[in-house]
């Protein structure tokens, strides 16, 4: 009896630091993403070799490298940052079909490109963005990172074209309250808030 | 109790001894320390970055052995499998990796729209937005460098060589028709919608072993890849109109697209210079199947044409006219799969058949040509790394022509069934990103003349700085004679030119500058002793002759705001005896000088993009009867001013207005002598002017599916 408990015992020791040992991969990646976002796309990088079941090292890896292919680096550093983005977001894809998380970040990455070159990609992924925004809405009509993220891209192109921006912060303030009310559940995504505080503004 | 002590106490011992400590330094190829490189144990969470001395320290409880990572952004990924106790101190060397804006492209000859390399010159909206070109994609190619403008054709005509000598492919494979035929001073178009394309490139020369057949020029379309939203587009045009659907299911998609063009109502309209008996009509309807297998894409691309017209051409001799009518059906298929077949091995295999039948009527005459083709290619592609590639493949052409002449109730039939068979392979070498070799070497069995030719084809680039660079280009090529001369004498062997290229290349921050010599050497061309190829001529390849010049290109997105503009400049100097030339001489479609001046500009208030273009063509040569000698005059220059304006009405609508020859220049082409002189010994001469002064188009285009950005019709 003593042998088999001893053997429990160490069982669930052992489960729970392999456990944890994913959980404090993950939690050091995040913290990272609020200092370097370099070092934590490579820690989630580390962390997807690892979990080959699990495609949020791969998303969380993307979106530190779409968030850090934004600003005013150079263009080359600028390209190899979104490749590596449609890398991981392949992989997390592969791992997890039709997730409206993914559209989202994938969607981002190609407003990436069109600021990149909009002559080039402005054509070629325009409609191809807003064919990935609808059809997550469709999967997902409460996530708030879809709808905020939806409506922010239809509210540049609207500007884009001269167009009344208000139809869509109606949208906004519908996700604000849906990130307000969000319970974060393990890794899952739940970033955002913040970037649709900022398009409210825009509507004010 | 001792047991548990035991276990409890072994297992710490071997966790603490498992602590293993990995260690080292990444250094690049220039022995400098790589800072930010991620380092780690394959498949454990172990792992760090380097430091700004490129070090990197990490402890490990794995055993025995493992795979060390090492990974940047930009370089090669660097493995090493080996024990993990052995992972002290290393060193590891870091290779950058070769992207589109760091590697040195191999750009002697060769233009590419459409992608973010080096080496692109047009981005795919300029195809439809150049002003001057209507939509049609050649239309854009002749504002580049080494074309002569040649606006009452309207085919290209490179670097001296006449049109015949460019060969067009869609997705690899051969286009055997690709114009609808006209006739006089009546520009053709191609015959397909450039909204299916998604790169197209253009090679003036130099192009790479594997196109065979073609002497002077190639032009390589590709048709989109699998599309990811359905619509339905529909445009209505002054000339007729247009409607394209996408549809998509599961791992299929389809687009169609059909076009239909009359030109009686705005003939109605506009004065034109041509007396039409039947103004030109068109249909041409498209269709593009893909299906995504795990492994590769395949692509169905189909389309047919109709065409016809009808006019009283002016003659000098014949004060009123005589009656030419012209009628062609055109059907082209094409089957392409392309895919992996391993991680390095890459296949792609292609296959088209066409279907010509034009029908022609000058007078009481009429000349009936059905022409059957096939081209099938089977390529390979092994890449060893990301230095080191070879393709190699084979190709086989089968054409089957015949012509029915009828005369006075007397029928000539001739006709002519052979095939080129070519094999080709060529290797692709990157000794650092600054410096790359392509060699190639292919083979083509001409049947009809039972030749074997041999055609080596080289490159070479290199890197000055991050943004110049310098590249040489030669190549030998053959292209057999055209089916209608080909079958009055079998034995005529294909023509043959060998290209001299040396590039230099410059762009950095959205400004381009390309200049490019070359040198082209023809031999065997085509000779034939009557006014035009008929049964009785005597055919042979005597003929020679050279192209020489210099092409210059500019292009600036950055300086003026909203403002985009390319300047291209070619100088030509080209000579040849051929056809039924009695000395050697300047062929008329071949100018000295060409210029364009193409701008954009984008009104963000109006949400107008308007456009100006101005080409300019110095004097064509012609033969003035009432002087002695051939070719021996030039016309004046050739000068066209086109504007044109498109409005984005929303993200669904587009208003597109245009005017080719605003200014309504009369340019002249040639001029056609009396074959008798008048009393005072002169000969008359027929002007050959432009078929219209100005030509206007106005469009509106409308996409329904999605919320579609209208840029995409731009």
């Amino acid at each position: 009896m003593r042998t088999i408990a001893t053997t429990l015992i160490l069982f669930f020791t052992l489960t729970l630091t392999a456990q944890s040992g994913y959980e404090k991969a993950m939690k050091k990646g995040l913290e990272l993403m609020q200092t370097d976002l370099q070092a934590a796309s490579q820690q989630f990088e580390r962390v997807a070799k690892a979990e080959k079941e699990n495609w949020l090292p791969s998303y969380y890896a993307a979106l530190c490298n779409i968030n850090g292919s934004w600003g005013n680096n150079p263009k080359e550093q600028t390209l190899l940052t979104m490749n590596k983005a449609q890398e991981f977001i392949n992989d997390a894809e592969l791992l997890s079909e039709n997730n409206p998380e993914i559209m989202v970040l994938q969607g981002m990455l190609n407003t990436c490109w069109i600021q990149y070159d909009s002559r080039v990609y402005g054509m070629k992924l325009s409609g191809e963005t807003n064919a990935i925004y609808e059809k997550a809405i469709q999967i997902a009509p409460e996530n708030p990172r879809v709808i905020s993220n939806r409506a922010r891209w239809l509210m540049g192109s609207a500007k884009f074209f001269g167009k009344d921006i208000t139809p869509y912060c109606g949208e906004i303030d519908k996700a604000i309250t849906l990130f307000e009310n969000e319970k974060p559940t393990g890794f899952n995504p739940s970033w955002g808030k913040s970037g649709a505080l900022d398009a409210k503004k825009e509507c004010e | 109790m001792k047991t548990l002590f035991s276990i409890i106490f072994l297992l710490i011992t071997s966790f603490t001894f498992a602590q293993t400590t990995i260690s080292g330094i990444v250094l690049d190829e220039e022995k400098q320390p790589v800072m930010g490189v991620n380092v780690y144990l394959e498949g454990t969470y172990d792992g760090t970055t380097t430091d700004m001395d490129g070090k990197f320290s990490f402890s490990t409880e794995e055993t025995s052995t493992g795979i060390l990572i090492a990974s940047y952004i930009g370089y090669e990924d660097y493995r090493l499998e080996s024990l993990i106790v052995d992972m002290v101190g290393l060193k590891l060397r870091f290779r950058e990796s070769l992207n589109a804006l760091n590697t040195v492209v191999l750009s002697a000859g060769s233009f590419s729209a459409g992608d973010s390399s080096k080496a692109s010159v047009l981005k795919p909206l300029d195809i439809v937005t150049t002003a001057g070109a209507v939509g049609d994609f050649v239309g854009a190619l002749q504002t580049l460098p080494g074309t002569s403008n040649n606006a009452d054709d309207g085919r290209l005509f490179v670097r001296g060589g006449s049109a015949e000598e460019t060969q067009i492919f869609i997705d690899g494979a051969r286009v055997f028709r690709p114009f609808t035929p006209t006739t006089g001073n009546i520009p053709t178009r191609g015959r397909f919608s450039p909204f299916l394309f998604d790169g197209i490139s253009f090679s003036t020369g130099g192009y790479s072993a594997e196109y065979g057949d073609a002497l002077s020029s190639v032009l390589l379309l590709n048709t989109n890849d699998v599309p990811k939203e359905e619509k339905t587009e529909i445009g209505i045009m002054s000339l007729g109109a247009n409607l394209g659907n996408t549809k998509i299911w599961g791992k299929n998609s389809i687009s169609l697209n059909a076009q239909y063009i009359n030109l009686a109502p705005y003939n109605e309209l506009v004065p034109q210079n041509n007396q039409f008996e039947k103004p030109y009509q068109s249909l041409n309807a498209e269709a593009v199947f893909r299906h995504q297998f795990d492994k590769g894409l395949f692509k169905a691309y189909s389309a047919y044409s109709y065409s016809d017209l009808a006019l009283i051409q002016e003659d000098v001799d014949v004060e009123e006219g005589f009656y030419f009518g012209l009628r062609n059906r055109n059907y082209y298929g094409n089957l392409n799969y392309n895919g992996y077949l391993s991680d390095s091995w890459n296949i792609e295999t292609s296959l088209s058949l066409a279907h010509d039948n034009n029908n022609m009527t000058i007078e009481t005459t009429k000349i009936d040509a059905v022409e059957n083709a096939l081209h099938a290619k089977f390529k390979l592609q092994k890449r060893y790394n990301n230095y080191f590639k070879i393709n190699m493949g084979v190709e086989q052409f089968l054409i089957n022509y015949k012509e029915d002449v009828l005369m006075e109730n007397d029928t000539f039939e001739t006709g002519i069934n052979h095939g080129i068979t070519g094999a080709f392979t060529e290797a692709e070498v990157f000794v650092s990103k600054d410096l790359a070799f392509k060699a190639g070497l292919r083979g083509d069995y001409y049947g009809a003349s039972d030749q074997f030719k041999v055609s080596p084809r080289l490159s070479a680039a290199v890197s000055i700085n991050p943004s110049s660079q310098f590249s040489l280009a030669y190549g030998n090529f053959y292209q057999s004679a055209q089916n209608n001369v080909q079958q009055y004498d079998k034995e005529l062997q294909p023509e043959n030119a060998q290209h001299y290229i040396a590039n230099f290349l410059y762009k950095k921050n959205d400004r381009m500058f390309r200049a490019e010599a070359y040198y082209k050497k023809y031999d065997q061309l085509l000779t034939y002793d009557t006014t035009r190829v008929q049964f009785d001529s005597y055919l042979s390849n005597d003929g020679d002759g050279y192209a020489a010049g210099l092409d210059l290109f500019w292009r600036d997105e950055k300086s003026i705001k909203n403002l985009d503009y390319w300047v291209s400049y070619s100088y030509l100097d080209t000579q040849r005896q051929f056809r039924n030339y009695p000395v050697e001489a300047t062929p008329s479609f071949a100018t000295d000088h060409n210029f364009s001046l193409v701008t954009k500009y984008w009104i963000e208030d109006l949400q107008s993009q308007i456009g100006a273009t101005f080409n300019y063509s110095s004097g064509r040569p012609f033969t003035n009867a009432n002087k002695t000698g051939f070719l021996n005059d030039k016309t004046s220059s050739f000068q066209s001013l086109n504007f044109n304006w498109a409005y984005l009405i929303d993200q669904q609508k587009i208003l597109y207005f245009s005017v080719s020859n605003v200014l309504g220049r009369d340019n002249v082409f040639g001029y056609q002598y009396s074959d008798t002189p008048d009393v005072q010994g002169q000969f008359n001469r027929r002007t050959i002017g432009q078929a219209a002064d100005r030509f206007f188009f106005v469009g509106f285009f409308w996409t329904i599916g999605g919320s579609d950005n209208q840029l995409d019709n731009l």
